[in-house]
């Protein structure tokens, strides 16, 4: 405790040198004239009474400091010396230093703002309390990949699991929030009762109860602080009122926390009430279940748990969960959409690698700087300096260099932010988990002055070593600059090639991406996404029950639709392409041995005619649907090419038959069509089989709705009168041209892109510099050579020959080092296209050209201003 | 000066600096010096640089504080006094070596009595 108190006191005394310095003195003094007096006062000559009193003192200055010893703490005093020593030797060189603070700063904020990027939306993407003991439990098909659950899986589960506070299932479904004035589709989720024990409760009123989750007492509601301000005015009297969901009244019950919003922007939760016969069903996997880990569980525990309980449900239930298995993730695991990943890392890596060529940029300048110094190193050694304290002086003002450039380079990062934050549109942001943490906070300070130490470390380590050569040989007065400078240019110019190396494969990366995304925007899709709009609608169970009124609603739509001279062509679709929603079909072909036990997959859209002519997709063989097709004429089907070769190669496909695996008895479905692929999922690569069947065969509540016109507003504005005049109450959503819900789905890679481009550009610019400074270097070491071999007579094409055949050099060496690393991670290049755009050998050569190129300019410079050096002049040069 | 003696050293002359203190009262520091040579018959011979470290020491740690006066023949001079809880550390200490030596001369005791 004391000894605590001792070294506060003797920090804080560190502040206070001078005064302590002179209380110091004078107390040694006045010891020392006491002392005097004293020997004097027994009898001793006044010389021989001095001489005693310092002796006892053991000297004057050595007590002066055994007494410093105690009253500071010299490492700190060291240290705060070789500070300020490091601090005035940055500002005797402020050229270079400003060079080396902007450089890093830019290479550090490229980092910070990958790095805010992963850690706000991949390391902690949603501000749940204690979020990393969240976990999402899925079951694992035979295929690979995850499912949701049933109800029944559900229940088992919660009741055997032991590693859970408790299970909550959820499912996702918009709502219909309000009655006929002024109704609103909102992302709504019902939860199971224990919802809120596990995220955390409501700020307002309740969350949900046990007895909540039986029908009749289910008509409640939880809704978001968000949903609260914009729709009520944040009336804090809403709780315990009635609010109308789609189409019944529903009692609020609570507003939860400001920005909660679990999961994809969910802004009203009900209580999720079983239904006995779905219990019934257990391949009905409708259920996303997450939960919080018990208290003394970890993932391990937990994972093994569950899979054991996988195990014994597979055995009971083996019609429905032969081979299969339970997947528990965590929160952000199970968040992240899966083509995230690559890309992070993609990032990551790049923005390290600029980091890492701003680094040997700084390298050689610092070498550049400890020729200059070699002089005062020399006589800090002739001076007695040890070489452990130069090497601390010179990490020191690398460190000093490099936290120096922390805040320009978190003022950069913050500003990249907010454009990132600006180029996203807003409805995708509220789903985006963590976009709204995006920004500079702490732990971007802590990142970012972290990686500026271990970058000073980095770049400071090669310069250490040659800045503090012990060379005595320098201060004889006429000692030649070249004679120490040869393994230092050997140096630098092994850091050019690596530069160069490392700015091939990423710009041939930023390339592809950039490549990749305007050819997944530009096309071809396969269909014509101009002069198209689309929106989305959704029919409410309570005014649609059967699916007679949903097709009466969409007949009479497109009958209107098809007599408006604006509208070249309506239609309705399940699902609209380029959207990151998706419907499947189990698929069963006729005249195969039976099912396996996993069916395969297609996609599955449903249409009404005219879609096929409004989105301009070729039919390529057979016909299109007719009205003929309707609800109960024999079931039909168009397969897309790619299905038709997956599945019948070779064969012509029409009037084969298919039908759905996954129910049992269904009809078989005739063929009549092979359309045109379009390039709809394109982060799984490429085209996959789609199946298309009539809207009148299997109308949806839920669809889009495409309409070709060349005039979009006044097509817009007659959907809008003639749905008023079959319902008033049904709101157009998500109105939007085709090419802007392709935009939007490439929010992602376009911003990829951008970045990857950014990176690549700083890159090649470092470089450049790189090299420029090293020929630049090399000619003003040579500029007597030079002088000498023109003197010898060399022509001038010979020396523009010697220094640029010199810069082409590293620049090869480095470009095909750059070629091998380039070649050897062409799996990065279509992991960043989704396999659209593959890596191409092309784009390699001629970006490699390219860098050669200006790589040779760079060297023309310095030697043409070598050459206007006349001989005599040159000769005479240090 | 070698290491491991002096830190026992350190601690009596803490301990000898408080007792001197809370005898005498306040006094300055070759005040102090003199009185702990005399009180030990000059037997002990202080090297006086060590002494103003082990008072910086002790007054970082709250047990003397200290002001400038002066002194009995009109010097200027930096006068120490004992603190509370100098005061009560010097008791704690005294008791500690009472037991230390009691016990280290129980031990000689013995070792005597069995050769």
């Amino acid at each position: 405790m004391r000894t605590l108190r001792g070294w506060i006191v003797r920090l804080v005394a560190l502040l206070r040198r001078r005064a302590r310095e002179r209380d110091m003195q004078a107390e040694l003094e006045s010891h020392l004239d006491l002392h005097i007096e004293h020997n004097l006062r027994i009898g001793m000559a006044p010389q021989e009474a001095r001489r005693r009193a310092l002796m006892a003192l053991g000297g004057f200055e050595q007590a002066k400091e055994q007494y410093r010893d105690r009253a500071g703490v010299p490492v700190v005093e060291t240290l705060l010396r070789d500070l300020r020593d490091a601090g005035r030797r940055l500002r005797r060189s402020p050229g270079p230093v400003l060079i080396i603070l902007v450089t890093l700063a830019v290479a550090l904020a490229v980092n910070s703002t990958v790095f805010a990027i992963a850690d706000s939306l991949l390391l902690r993407p949603l501000a749940l309390p204690d979020v990393d003991r969240l976990v999402l439990v899925f079951e694992t098909p035979p295929g690979g990949g995850r499912s949701w659950t049933s109800p029944a899986t559900f229940l088992d589960w919660q009741h055997r699991a032991k590693s859970f506070r408790t299970l909550v299932a959820l499912t996702i479904e918009d709502a219909e929030l309000g009655d006929h004035d002024r109704p609103e589709r909102i992302r709504a989720a019902s939860v199971s009762h224990d919802f809120f024990t596990v995220v955390g409760n409501p700020a307002r009123g309740r969350g949900f109860i046990v007895e909540e989750s039986t029908f009749g007492r289910h008509r409640i509601v939880v809704l978001s602080d968000g949903l609260w301000h914009r729709r009520f005015g944040a009336d804090p009297a809403i709780v315990g009122r009635s609010v109308v969901v789609d189409g019944v009244p529903h009692r609020v019950i609570g507003i939860a926390p400001p920005r909660f919003g679990f999961p994809y922007g969910t802004e009203l939760w009900r209580p999720m009430a079983f239904e006995a016969n779905a219990l019934a069903a257990r391949d009905n996997r409708v259920l996303m279940v997450m939960s919080r880990l018990a208290d003394g569980a970890t993932l391990e525990s937990a994972r093994e748990e569950m899979a054991a309980i996988g195990r014994s449900i597979a055995q009971q239930f083996p019609e429905t969960h032969k081979n299969r298995g339970v997947l528990v993730q965590t929160l952000a695991e199970g968040f992240i959409e899966p083509e995230v990943r690559p890309l992070s890392v993609l990032l990551h890596a790049s923005a390290l690698l600029v980091l890492l060529i701003a680094c040997a940029n700084i390298t050689n300048l610092l070498v550049a700087l400890g020729v200059e110094r070699r002089r005062e190193v020399a006589m800090r050694y002739a001076l007695g300096a040890t070489r452990a304290a130069m090497v601390r002086g010179v990490w020191l003002e690398h460190t000093l260099l490099a936290l120096l450039s922390v805040p320009l380079a978190l003022a950069v990062a913050g500003a990249a932010l907010g454009l990132l934050r600006a180029s996203m549109p807003a409805r995708l942001a509220v789903i985006v988990p963590g976009f709204e943490l995006l920004d500079v906070d702490g732990r971007l300070v802590v990142f970012t002055s972290l990686l500026a130490i271990v970058a000073a470390g980095f770049f400071g380590a090669f310069s250490a070593m040659h800045a503090t050569r012990h060379e005595p040989e320098v201060l004889k007065e006429a000692a030649r600059a070249q004679t120490a400078g040869v393994s230092r240019l050997r140096l630098r110019r092994i850091l050019v090639v690596a530069q160069v190396a490392f700015v091939l494969p990423l710009i041939v990366t930023a390339a592809s991406s950039w490549r990749g995304t305007r050819q997944l925007l530009n096309g071809p899709h396969g269909y014509d996404a101009t002069n198209v709009i689309t929106m989305r609608m959704t029919l409410p169970e309570w005014q649609y029950p059967d699916p007679s009124t949903t097709r009466r609603f969409v007949a009479r739509m497109l009958d209107g639709l098809r007599r408006e001279p604006a509208v070249n062509g309506a239609a309705v679709v399940n699902v609209l392409p380029s959207t990151n929603i998706n419907q499947t079909f189990a698929l069963e072909v006729q005249g195969r041995s039976a099912p396996r036990e996993e069916p395969d997959y297609v996609d599955d859209r449903v249409v009404s005619p005219a879609y096929f002519e409004t989105m301009r997709i070729r039919i390529l063989k057979g016909r299109a649907f007719t009205e003929l097709d309707a609800d109960r004429a024999a079931p039909v089907a168009i397969v897309s090419a790619s299905m038709a070769a997956k599945y019948w190669p070779g064969a012509d496909p029409i009037g084969r038959g298919l039908r759905e695996s996954s129910v049992p008895g269904a009809p078989w479905i005739r063929i009549v069509g092979v359309a045109n692929d379009i390039l709809d999922n394109w982060y799984v690569g490429g085209s996959v089989p789609m199946l298309y069947r009539p809207y009148e065969q299997d109308p949806a509540r839920d669809f889009a709705l495409t309409i070709r016109t060349s005039d979009a507003a006044a097509a817009l504005a007659r959907v809008r009168t003639l749905i008023q005049g079959i319902d008033p109450a049904r709101p157009l959503n998500d109105v939007m041209p085709m090419r802007e819900v392709i935009e939007e789905r490439l929010t992602g890679p376009r911003q990829v892109a951008v970045i990857m481009a950014a990176l690549g550009a700083l890159a090649l610019l470092l470089a450049v510099i790189g090299l420029y400074g090293v020929v630049g270097y090399s000619v003003s070491q040579r500029t007597h050579e030079i002088g000498l071999r023109m003197v010898l007579g060399a022509t001038q094409r010979d020396v523009l020959k010697l220094v640029v055949g010199q810069a082409s050099r590293l620049t090869l060496i480095g470009l095909a080092i750059g070629a091998l690393i380039t070649l050897g991670t062409t799996g990065v290049a279509r992991a960043v296209t989704f396999g659209i755009a593959p890596f191409d050998p092309r784009w390699l050569v001629a970006l490699a050209l390219i860098i050669a190129a200006i790589g040779l300019a760079a060297a023309y410079v310095p030697a043409r201003r070598a050459l206007g050096i006349p001989p005599v002049i040159a000769l005479r040069h240090e | 000066m070698a290491k491991k003696p002096s830190d026992v050293w350190q601690g009596t002359l803490a301990l000898m600096v408080l007792k001197t203190l809370e005898t005498m009262g306040p006094l300055h520091g070759f005040g102090i010096a003199r009185r702990i040579e005399q009180t030990s018959g000059d037997r002990l011979s202080l090297n006086y640089g060590t002494l103003y470290p082990a008072l910086l020491k002790l007054e970082q740690e709250g047990y003397i504080a200290s002001d400038w006066g002066v002194s009995e023949n009109n010097r200027k001079a930096k006068f120490y006094r004992l603190t509370r809880a100098g005061r009560k550390q010097l008791i704690a200490e005294a008791r500690a070596w009472d037991d230390a030596t009691a016990i280290l001369a129980r031990f000689l005791t013995v070792e005597r009595g069995d050769s």
